[in-house]
């Protein structure tokens, strides 16, 4: 699949049937997100990668962003031993970001190897922390729940070009 | 059908699901309420299912929560499947109490 087409055909799926998907392939999509760009290379991340299907119900439970049952989650936790502990600065906000690219390349790659992922982002922490053992260190920020697909979602409404682009100046044309 | 202990598990996890959902809620965008409410109906229609409770009509309704809670967010398509599927609910148990 071309770069650009992955972009644009990348949806948020959140149904997916009970096939597994192989360890290579989690594999594969942790290693292109560990590719992403991170301020001054920190690589801010670590990845847990959830197969079992006893944790994977316990964490539906805990994560009440995940609609249907995926078949793999990945969750994306931020290493306080490669960030420091300093939260509400520039750089935690850049940190955040990087997490974020990482994010974007996962969920990219995914779609590349025909399968349908969708980041979650409500979770309850102390409870993802428990159920996945995370030391202190590492922060819970996103999930990733994915598999393959039962079918791909229409895409959803965007909002219009100049209402979001501007060519130099914002208020100036943002012609399309 | 389900056993005892295996409905047991089917609304432990529900139950976690709605105190993890009350949690997040406190934070959340409030769009996200309507969908838990929505996707909790939906968790307990599926429970009801493992226990062979549910007719054409509710595995239907059940069938709409799914469809529903895997497309886009969008506010106005949600609201008005919610109107339709409370108004099918109260219908489906007019005859029942």
């Amino acid at each position: 699949m071309e770069l650009l087409d992955a972009v644009f055909t990348r949806r948020s799926v959140r149904q997916w049937k009970t096939e597994p998907v192989r360890d290579e392939q989690l594999r594969g999509l942790v290693e292109a997100a560990a590719r992403a760009p991170s301020g001054g290379n920190s690589q801010p991340w670590t990845f847990v990668i959830i197969r079992e299907s006893g944790r994977l119900r316990r964490l539906r439970a805990a994560a009440p962003g995940i609609s249907g049952a995926p078949a793999a989650l990945i969750a994306l936790c931020l290493d306080s031993l490669r960030t420091g502990q300093k939260p509400c600065t520039t750089e935690h906000e850049m940190h955040l970001f990087s997490l974020g690219a990482a994010l974007e390349n996962l969920l990219l790659a995914a779609h590349g190897q025909g399968l349908g992922a969708c980041a979650i982002g409500s979770f309850h922490v102390p409870s993802v922390r428990s159920i996945l053992s995370l030391p202190e260190h590492l922060e819970p920020k996103l999930l990733v729940a994915l598999g393959h697909p039962v079918s791909q979602p229409d895409p959803p409404s965007m909002r219009p070009w100049n209402e979001i682009c501007f060519f130099e100046e914002v208020g100036t044309g943002g012609e399309h | 059908m389900a056993s005892t202990d295996g409905l047991r598990d089917e609304l432990l996890l529900l139950v976690g699901f709605l105190l993890t959902s009350a949690r997040g809620l406190v934070d959340e965008p409030k769009d996200y309420g309507p969908a838990r409410l929505l996707d909790a109906a939906g968790r307990l229609l599926t429970v009801m299912a493992g226990q062979g409770m549910l007719d054409t009509s509710l595995s239907e309704i059940r069938d709409e929560i799914d469809d529903e809670l895997s497309a886009s967010m969008d506010q106005q398509r949600l609201l008005a499947r919610l109107d339709e599927l409370a108004l099918r609910w109260t219908e489906l148990i007019a005859d029942r109490f």
